[in-house]
């Protein structure tokens, strides 16, 4: 693109400025405030436009910078331009609102206008890229610190078959925001709600299947059997206890109270009827009478005398025959007075046993009079031993009493501690009857929140769709990048390296286009250089953009008063530099004679246009 | 002897909460058991086999108590039920102690158990859960006896996490009728000597179809099977094939033409065909036509296709557009198309914004 002319109507301080534009480098020379820098921003604003506070703050800038100082009505101008062999035309009326915009193209034959939207200008050709690259002003040539972005989309775009249509952040914006509206359709909370109804889910299925209550039903049917048995026997027990004491009362009423005494009552009656017996048996009724007996044995005793005394005399007189006889005497009254002594011995002995008897009879039936024979002594012995195997009956009764309670508390103990089992069991079965309905209500959540588990999975298989394309046109534009990245560094460096006659081996880019320049093979960073070799070092980095930016088309150059920081060799060889490297046109705005005694010095042709 | 075979009832579930047809599918749900107790007694049959999950979960006592009055009003048909994964029995449980009518016979038994109806000369076996998963097979080996009667087998399950069984693994055992439960769609084995008769009533939205139950009769050695529908509700799918000139209304005046409105259908609405890259359709505002339980929009962006793939190599759209594209057998491909349709979208987006703006 060559600039060809420009017409300033009103610009800021300028009026009715007229300038041609040719070739090669063109010297706008002018004294301070005499509208060099003006006439730049002038050119700028007839490129790119001028609105009034819309749009970005620069262009505000721009507009406000050049508002007229005499005639608003006449704000604007017009620039004329070539491009690969034909001639364009605009004209922009800032003082309308909105600007007014003219675009001709003159060719053979004639002019004719073009629709303003389509200017055709170079791709990449935008404010930004033009302010950091192509117009370097007074306050030195640093680059915006924006520019790594734009320019990475300017990049993409010019690898992008050089089509400038394509706004790669645009594309990535639109991504991230559907991106966004996707995550907002995702309700994480019931993912981690399912996961938390997951896991009581497990918990309560187990719980409501620990420890199985199979036993209950069993440990339930033994519980009532040995209830039952126990029920059962305190009945027997209570039968028992009644007839004992039943059987206690009616022999306390008999009076029969002690068991051993009556056991020995028992044995004296028994040995009375014995006695009885054996006396009744020896000694029939019609025997001599008991008085007859007494005499017979008082009087034996005499008689046993008389005879032992014949006996001895009769013996003394040898009269044997007398002897013999009252031997025989005194045998006969020994046998009487033997016999009748035993009989009353027996007697006696009846007596006592009858006296015994009676005893015995007013003891247990007061009102019976005995006679005093065995056979009643046989009855009583006999009753008597009734009464004792009723005592020994009611002994072995309360034994049983005494055991069956004991079985008794022993198994009200068991049963006891088998219905705390019970309980126990009946507990857990509650239990897990509610962990069972606790399970159904977990379920019935889970089954609530499927849908909108199912709508998170269908917005996280878009996200994942937008991650990947948001990760594909990233990389693109990475590797975009890097594409252009190292033939951008390789230029600067050499550009570097040239115009600071190889004091410097080349410059190094960052991925986010910070600046270091290299020397001996150390890295230096731009706030070690001195004022002059950081504006070469930016010029190269500008200049290596420029041919990657716009490779095929050479562009203008503006350089307003840029080179205050550069002493007269580095200004030198930069002259020296554009002149023989650059093929486009260089618009030097200076206040100096510096930039012209050098062109002039260093033999290098150039144009001059002098404002005044 | 007549017979209805139909399992996964699934009492007491409550599908679709908090959509408005939610409360009559629940309706639908509560009263199918009424609904064949009727059956039975107009079709005058025999025998009701229940495959299974009669029940949603394992049953409460008043369902139970529900269940036995359906039951008790049956005229002359016995029953045979056993205990699915979802209404598993566990020892103690109200359904586990549950005492039915005499005529109400629920195999309780964890391994194969049988029911003998001698006056058909028929024994019912079957078994059934304790759990909700059962990974072995208590049929693996198991041949009905030899006895002269003719043997049905009542069975719940069919994936790995449910008795595993493959319906030939059955034919040479010699059962004369296998009554599978659990799978929610019919099938018929080719045998015809096994069946699957689904779900009564549908249980969710992907349950789409018809529903119902087989009607069975056998006549000496002949078995005949004979599927009913049975269900009041159903998930259709309609498809729809979009163009890029279809727009919103018109989608929803030909939508109103097809959809019943009776309440007895939800529809899920499958959108496919290109749409207008430029104006997509809104096409989930179709969710409030009424009973659409969901949409599932597969359409493709209609650009020009051709048009984009004559730009240079080196265009950014044409590098996207290599980079995603779905190789074959990719299991990715779905999400790389929708990559491909998401950038394509951005991009060309970005261009006509900023061409918009040039302007």
């Amino acid at each position: 693109m060559k600039l060809t002319r420009c017409h300033i109507y009103q610009f800021g301080k300028l009026k009715e400025v007229l300038c041609e534009f040719p070739d090669g480098i063109t010297l706008i020379q002018g004294k301070n405030e005499s509208g060099k820098s003006t006439l730049h921003t002038a050119l700028a604003a007839l490129i790119f436009g001028a609105e009034k506070s819309r749009g970005r703050a620069a262009k505000d800038s721009i507009y406000r910078a050049g508002l007229p100082w005499q005639d608003p009505q006449l704000y604007g101008g017009s620039l004329s331009w070539e491009r690969e062999g034909r001639h364009f035309t605009l004209e922009r009326d800032f003082a309308k609102n909105p600007p007014r915009l003219n675009v001709t193209e003159q060719d053979e034959a004639g002019s004719h206008e073009l629709p303003p939207e389509q200017l055709p200008w170079p791709p990449s050709f935008s404010p930004y890229l033009y302010f950091n690259t192509l117009s370097f002003r007074q306050q030195g040539s640093a680059v915006d610190g924006h520019l790594a972005q734009e320019l990475r989309s300017h990049i993409i775009n010019l690898q992008s078959s050089g089509s400038e249509t394509i706004d790669m952040g645009a594309a990535l914006t639109a991504l991230r925001e559907k991106k966004r509206e996707q995550q907002k359709q995702l309700q994480p909370e019931a993912e981690s709600r399912s996961r938390q109804l997951m896991l009581e889910l497990t918990e309560a299925q187990q719980l409501s299947f620990a420890g199985s209550a199979a036993d209950w039903d069993e440990d339930k049917a033994r519980l009532a059997r040995q209830e039952e048995e126990a029920r059962q026997l305190s009945e027997e027990r209570s039968r028992l206890s009644r007839e004992l004491k039943e059987g206690r009362r009616l022999l306390e009423e008999r009076g029969l109270l002690d068991p051993e005494k009556i056991n020995k009552d028992r044995e004296r009656a028994q040995v009375a009827a014995q006695a009885l017996e054996n006396y009744e048996e020896s000694y029939a009724p019609s025997q001599p009478s008991a008085g007859l007996i007494q005499l017979a044995s008082y009087l034996s005793l005499p008689f046993m005398l008389v005879f032992f005394w014949i006996v001895i005399n009769a013996i003394q007189t040898h009269r044997y025959p007398l002897a013999a006889l009252g031997a025989v005497g005194f045998f006969v009254s020994l046998f009487v007075s033997i016999r009748f002594s035993r009989k009353q011995d027996a007697q006696n002995a009846l007596k006592h046993n009858q006296k015994v008897l009676t005893q015995l009879f007013e003891k247990y039936a007061p009102h019976y009079e005995p006679e005093g024979i065995s056979e009643e002594a046989r009855e009583l012995s006999e009753y008597l031993e009734k009464v004792s195997e009723t005592f020994r009956y009611l002994e072995d009764k309360d034994e049983a009493v005494k055991q069956k309670t004991e079985t008794l508390s022993q198994m009200m103990d068991e049963n006891q501690s088998l219905g705390q089992n019970l309980e126990q069991n009946l507990s857990r079965r509650m239990e897990q009857e509610r962990w069972e309905l606790k399970v159904q209500a977990l379920r019935a959540e889970l089954d609530a929140l499927a849908p909108v588990l199912e709508n998170n999975r269908r917005a996280e298989e878009e996200i994942k769709a937008l991650d990947l394309a948001i990760n594909t046109l990233n990389s693109l534009a990475a590797n975009a990048y890097s594409d252009f990245g190292a033939p951008l560094t390789e230029r600067a460096s050499r550009i570097f390296a040239e115009i600071t006659g190889g004091r410097y081996q080349g410059l190094r880019v960052s991925n986010r286009l910070e600046l270091f320049a290299e020397q001996d093979h150390q890295l230096i960073a731009p706030e070690s250089l001195s004022g002059g070799t950081l504006e070469q070092l930016y010029f190269s980095f500008r200049m290596a953009m420029i041919q990657l930016l716009w490779p095929r088309e050479p562009m203008p150059l503006f350089f307003d008063d840029s080179f205050a920081f550069y002493d007269e060799e580095r200004l030198g060889s930069l002259l020296e530099w554009l002149h023989r490297h650059y093929p486009g046109q260089v618009l030097l705005f200076s206040c100096q004679d510096r930039e012209k005694d050098l062109l002039e010095e260093k033999q290098i042709p150039y144009h001059e246009i002098v404002l005044s | 002897m007549r017979f209805i075979h139909t399992a996964d009832l699934h009492i007491g579930a409550r599908p679709d909460a908090g959509r408005p047809w939610a409360q009559a599918r629940a309706d639908a749900i509560r009263h199918s058991l009424e609904r064949f107790v009727d059956l039975c007694n107009q079709e005058a049959v025999d025998l009701l086999l229940i495959a299974g999950d009669l029940f949603h979960a394992p049953p409460t006592e008043a369902q139970l108590k529900e269940a036995d009055y359906q039951f008790k009003r049956l005229a002359a048909t016995q029953v045979v039920l056993i205990a699915g994964n979802h209404d598993y029995l566990r020892p103690g449980s109200a359904y586990s102690e549950h005492a039915f009518p005499p005529h109400v016979h629920l195999i309780r038994s964890a391994t194969p158990e049988s029911i003998h109806f001698p006056a058909w000369r028929l024994d019912v076996t079957g078994f059934s859960y304790y759990g909700e998963i059962r990974r072995d097979n208590p049929l693996a080996g198991y041949i009905p006896p030899q006895n002269g009667l003719r043997h049905f087998l009542l069975l719940h399950g069919g994936d790995a996490d449910h008795v595993p069984f493959n319906p030939s693994d059955f034919q040479a055992a010699g059962w004369d009728y296998i009554a599978l439960g659990h799978i929610h769609k019919p099938s018929l084995n080719q045998a015809g000597k096994a069946a699957m008769p689904g779900s009564p009533e549908p249980l969710d939205r992907t349950e789409s179809g018809s529903h119902g139950y087989y009607l069975g009769k056998l006549e000496g050695q002949s078995l005949s099977l004979d599927w009913r529908p049975f269900s009041r509700f159903s998930y259709t799918e309609l498809k729809i094939n979009v163009t890029p000139d279809t727009t919103l209304g018109a989608l929803e005046n030909l939508l109103k033409k097809r959809m019943k409105t009776d309440g007895s259908e939800v529809y899920r609405l499958r959108l496919s065909g290109r749409r207008d890259p430029d104006a997509p359709l809104e096409a989930q505002e179709l969710l409030r036509l009424g009973p659409v339980s969901d949409v599932l929009d597969e359409t493709r962006p209609d650009y020009p296709w051709e048009a984009l793939k004559e730009r240079p190599r080196q265009d950014m759209v044409r590098r996207v557009m290599d980079l995603l594209a779905p190789a074959e057998e990719d299991p990715e491909a779905p999400v790389k198309e929708k990559a491909l349709y998401y950038a394509l979208d951005a991009l060309l987006g970005s261009e006509k914004k900023k061409r918009e703006v040039l302007r």
